[in-house]
């Protein structure tokens, strides 16, 4: 049977992925497949689905290589609170990038940063103020002041000064 | 002749501009080593502060300000296997490992000696031999260039994969995401999805930040990062794990000899640039070595090779900026806007119309190659005691910076998203055995190979002849054939080994 | 908790600070920022850095230079066209980006409806050059070796649907020659191509490559811009051979469009006291760029009709136009 079920299901995965490439993304966001720009995103796709297919045959016969067993894979003991943890930090992450925009670079920092240090488990609040304001201001100070290369305001605020 | 070496000496031997290179050096492995933030985005941040600066001080501090931060993403690199800087990826791959085994101090000396030796071997260049190298230089045309890059592609596929397949996908991948952006010869939009900030392609710096620094983050946190810290630094009783012995680096010099070269032939071709040079000098080694198993696993040699390439570079890109008024990488070309605000247009006639000052600043480059062996020492220690804070306390911080980084080199807001993006994609890439470094490097080379071998086209009408009938074309050709072949006769007598035992 | 109480004092404490300044009347009253659309340390930065320099001391108020290079200088123009159109974010901007790439690909603005032109800043100065050891000496040499050999000739230019590729080949189809076209991403590779002979001829801007041209590593053969060049004075313009047309092509300062007339006035009237100031004229006469002021009205209608005169010529020079 499938001897390495983890690389059975990427191969899988990436040609998916190559197939649609080739049949909707290619043409909808580059052109033809035969014009000159669609040449080059083609032939990769095309070479990356002969690899993924190459894949999930090694990964019907091989077991899993040494190598790859050196990190935990996914699934083994890796502590549910720890995947909770994982999935907080890139929505903080997502929601700091998307909000930057928004909220200016030291008040979406500031919450982010805070943010980051309570999913961590900190909980020594002089500590995490220490860092913050440290962290921050020396970043504001580096750039608005010695470099004259201004952080983003964000939209509200400079709404708000209008 | 001499009355110009005086006149420089004179103009650059002050301790005005010695504290300019030493500022740059400082500078630039500070930020260089703080993961999330780099030496491009203080040069590009710098260069507008500089411009009512005396010229030898502001080119001299910027170039500093380069080759500290190359050597300073070791130092992240090796301790965190979050490089700094790009050109550490490379690095990382045998850094890290030797970090783990309590031999952080002997990779972060042996990196800084391989640097300092790759430097002042490219500024000696830089000094005794720009012309013929320009001359050499200007001999890769389209056609030269496509077969260089499909060579350097062949010779870097798969750095850092556990399998070939992986590998070889990991490649083609960053190949693929090198094709967001508008096409490089028709100009029509390629995978932009109406966004005009995808119309630029896929920020460089951004991705890295995301791709190696972000996704690190998450993977530590995974693998319990309440023990990570102490494990990385456990550190060995022996002595011998914090220092570089003299046998040690005489084994190396030879590796490093050949980086070198490599580094500074890389930086003096126009737009191939460190990253380039690092993977080569990094593949040359653990392909020429008996014992290239051992690489990805803690081979000093591996740690060696590609900073003393990377930092080979910086003086090499200089040359045919000065000579032909070309810079050979990016942060050249942004160095070349310094030269410029002090009306110095750099060309064949800088050498003629300001020979003091172009002698000036070869020595303040050959100086602070000396500051970098010495600057960076307390930055090592301090580096050493920043990894034994507890992560939990490090991570809040490096995520931020990695923000920071990422909007800084372009002040542009949507680099931010696509760090965050190639944080997350990075860190399933790493889960999945695919190899960051690899999609990283292939993404540097693929559009260039797609560029060159285009144009080439143009030029012959269509004929592929046209890279058989170009002498060093065909050498390049022929030599990506042999690779080839070497790579599998050799996979083919380590199976037949392997079977005997 | 109490974190984040203190986070919303000093949020409280930074917004009162900054709002305080910026309600005085009369503009500007608060710094404005610059958005320029190359990259750092190229010819259009540093003249653009210099005139914002001189602008800053006439407005009293700093224009605060930001780059935001990158796709063939829209990037930064999109910004400034969809800033608020206060004044308060204005930006250089080159003539493809308004008048040219909008006919090829989808932009996110309209470029004469979301961008007014304050006023036309610098002329960039084109030519077309050869190698220093090449064997024509003049135009007429080389468009007759051209006519020769039709298919063999090559000329490198700095990107597909850029003014140095589109008036080479306007120049090629009006004379009738067979050449090729190779399109480089930027002068510095272009250049790199030439002096390695990969090209036989390129189109360039002069001032980034005065130093070569000095050092007679490359020839002049023709000056595409409107009038000769003090770096090549002995060099005749096309127009000069009886060519109808030239390359025209300004740095110049836009706003987003619906900026009050008397906002743009002021900025105009800075520039103009800029781009005659004597030090930015010495600063950037060492680097071959010679800034000429040209009032916005009239620089915008040079582009209207640039424009309309590109829409028909694109197709017929074999520019994909826009899907």
């Amino acid at each position: 049977m499938i001897q390495n079920a983890k690389d059975f299901k990427l191969g899988a995965g990436l040609a998916g992925f190559c197939l649609l490439a080739l049949v909707y993304l290619i043409p909808s966001q580059v052109g033809s497949l035969t014009d000159a720009d669609a040449m080059m995103p083609a032939l990769i796709t095309g070479f990356i689905l002969v690899l993924s297919l190459l894949l999930m045959l090694q990964a019907l016969r091989r077991p899993v290589a040494e190598a790859d067993q050196e990190h935990p894979p996914a699934g083994q003991a890796v502590r549910r609170s720890t995947k909770i943890t994982l999935a907080a930090a890139v929505a903080i992450m997502a929601a700091y990038a998307w909000l930057l925009d928004i909220a200016g670079f030291v008040l979406t920092s500031l919450v982010a940063m805070v943010a980051l240090f309570l999913i961590f488990g900190v909980r020594r609040w002089l500590t995490i103020a220490a860092i913050t304001v440290i962290t921050l201001a020396g970043l504001y100070v580096c750039f608005e002041l010695l470099l004259g290369a201004p952080l983003p305001v964000g939209t509200l605020l400079e709404r708000f000064l209008d | 002749m001499l009355d110009t070496l005086i006149q420089a000496a004179s103009q650059a031997l002050t301790l005005y501009n010695f504290f300019g290179a030493a500022l740059g050096i400082f500078l630039g492995s500070l930020l260089g080593a703080i993961p999330g933030l780099n030496g491009t985005m203080a040069i590009a941040l710098l260069i507008p502060v500089t411009y009512t600066w005396s010229p030898l001080f502001s080119i001299a501090m910027l170039v500093g300000c380069w080759k500290g931060s190359v050597y300073g993403g070791s130092i992240s690199a090796i301790l965190l296997n979050a490089p700094g800087t790009p050109e550490a990826a490379a690095t990382s791959l045998d850094g890290y490992p030797l970090a783990r085994q309590g031999k952080a101090g002997k990779a972060l000396k042996m990196a800084l000696y391989a640097s300092v030796i790759g430097a002042v071997f490219s500024d000696v260049m830089l000094m005794v031999a720009a012309p013929p190298i320009a001359a050499l230089a200007l001999m890769f045309g389209p056609a030269e260039l496509a077969m260089l890059i499909l060579f350097a592609l062949v010779v870097v596929a798969g750095t850092g994969a556990h399998s070939q397949v992986k590998g070889l996908i990991s490649t083609a991948l960053g190949m693929l995401l090198a094709t967001v952006g508008l096409d490089p010869i028709t100009t029509q939009q390629r995978f932009t999805f109406g966004s005009i900030d995808l119309d630029a392609g896929i920020e460089l710096l951004a991705m890295l930040i995301g791709l190696l620094v972000m996704s690190e983050v998450l993977v530590q946190m995974e693998e319990g990062w309440q023990e990570a810290h102490s494990e990385a630094m456990a550190r060995s009783a022996d002595p011998n794990a914090s220092r570089v012995t003299w046998r040690e680096l005489k084994a190396c010099l030879g590796t490093i000899f050949r980086s070198s070269l490599l580094g500074a032939f890389c930086g003096a071709l126009p737009g191939v640039g460190s990253i380039t040079a690092a993977f080569m000098g990094y593949d040359q080694a653990r392909r020429l070595a008996k014992n290239p198993e051992d690489y990805g696993k803690g081979e000093l040699k591996g740690v060696a090779a590609p900073e003393a390439a990377n930092n080979a570079v910086c003086g090499a890109a200089l040359i045919p900026l000065v000579t032909l008024g070309i810079p050979g990488a990016l942060s050249a070309a942004v160095i070349m806007g310094a030269f410029m605000i002090h009306g110095l247009a750099p060309g064949p006639m800088l050498m003629t119309e300001h020979p003091e000052t172009i002698y000036g600043l070869f020595m303040l480059l050959i100086l602070s190659d000396f500051f970098m062996l010495v600057i960076p020492l307390p930055l090592m220690k301090l580096g050493q005691w920043v990894i034994s804070v507890p992560r939990a306390y490090l991570f809040p911080v490096i995520l931020v910076l990695c923000v920071i980084g990422a909007y800084g080199t372009q002040q542009n807001l949507f680099d931010v998203k696509i760090m965050v993006f190639f944080g997350v994609l990075g860190y399933f890439l790493k889960k999945w055995g695919l190899s960051p470094a690899a999609l990283l490097i292939a993404f540097i080379l693929g559009p260039m190979a797609e560029v060159y071998l285009r144009q080439a086209l143009k030029i012959s009408g269509g004929s592929p002849m046209i890279f058989v009938t170009k002498p060093l074309a065909l050498g390049f050709l022929l030599a990506t054939v042999a690779m080839i072949a070497w790579t599998a006769y050799r996979r083919r007598r380590g199976k037949g080994a392997a079977a005997a035992h | 908790m109490r974190t984040k109480i203190w986070a919303a004092l000093l949020c409280l404490a930074l917004v009162g600070v900054l709002a305080g300044g910026a309600l005085a009347k009369g503009y500007p009253n608060k710094p404005i920022k610059f958005i320029i659309n190359f990259s750092a340390g190229g010819t259009t930065d540093v003249a653009a850095r210099l005139m914002a320099a001189k602008a800053t001391e006439t407005l009293k108020q700093a224009l605060v230079c930001m780059n935001r290079p990158g796709a063939g200088g829209t990037l930064g123009v999109s910004e400034v066209a969809r800033a608020k159109p206060n004044g308060y974010l204005i930006g250089t901007c080159n003539m493809p980006a308004v008048a040219i790439i909008p006919l090829i690909r989808e932009v996110p603005y309209k470029p004469y409806k979301d961008l007014v032109q304050v006023c036309a800043v610098m002329p960039y100065e084109y030519a077309l050059m050869v190698r220093g050891d090449a064997p024509w000496k003049t135009w007429e040499d080389f468009a007759a070796y051209v006519k020769k050999n039709p298919g063999k000739v090559t000329y490198g230019s700095v990107g597909t649907g850029t003014t140095n590729h589109l008036i080479t080949a306007r120049i090629g189809k009006e004379m009738g020659l067979d050449w090729k076209h190779v399109p480089f991403q930027g002068g510095v590779k272009e250049t790199a191509a030439l002096l390695g002979g990969h090209v036989d001829m390129i189109n360039n801007t002069t001032a980034s490559v005065a130093s070569s041209i000095r050092a007679g590593k490359i020839r002049v053969l023709l000056v595409t811009s409107e009038d000769r060049l003090s770096l090549c004075p002995e060099v005749p313009t096309m127009k000069e051979k009886g060519f109808k047309f030239s390359q025209i092509s300004y740095m110049s300062i836009v706003a987003p469009g619906g900026t009050p007339q008397a906002v743009l006035d002021k900025l105009s009237a800075a520039f103009k006291l800029a781009t005659a100031d004597k030090g930015v004229l010495e600063a950037c006469a060492k680097l071959d760029l010679h800034p000429k002021f040209m009032p916005g009205k009239q620089y915008q209608a040079l582009l209207q009709q640039l424009s309309a005169e590109w829409g028909k010529l694109l197709p017929e020079l074999g520019v994909k136009a826009k899907k």
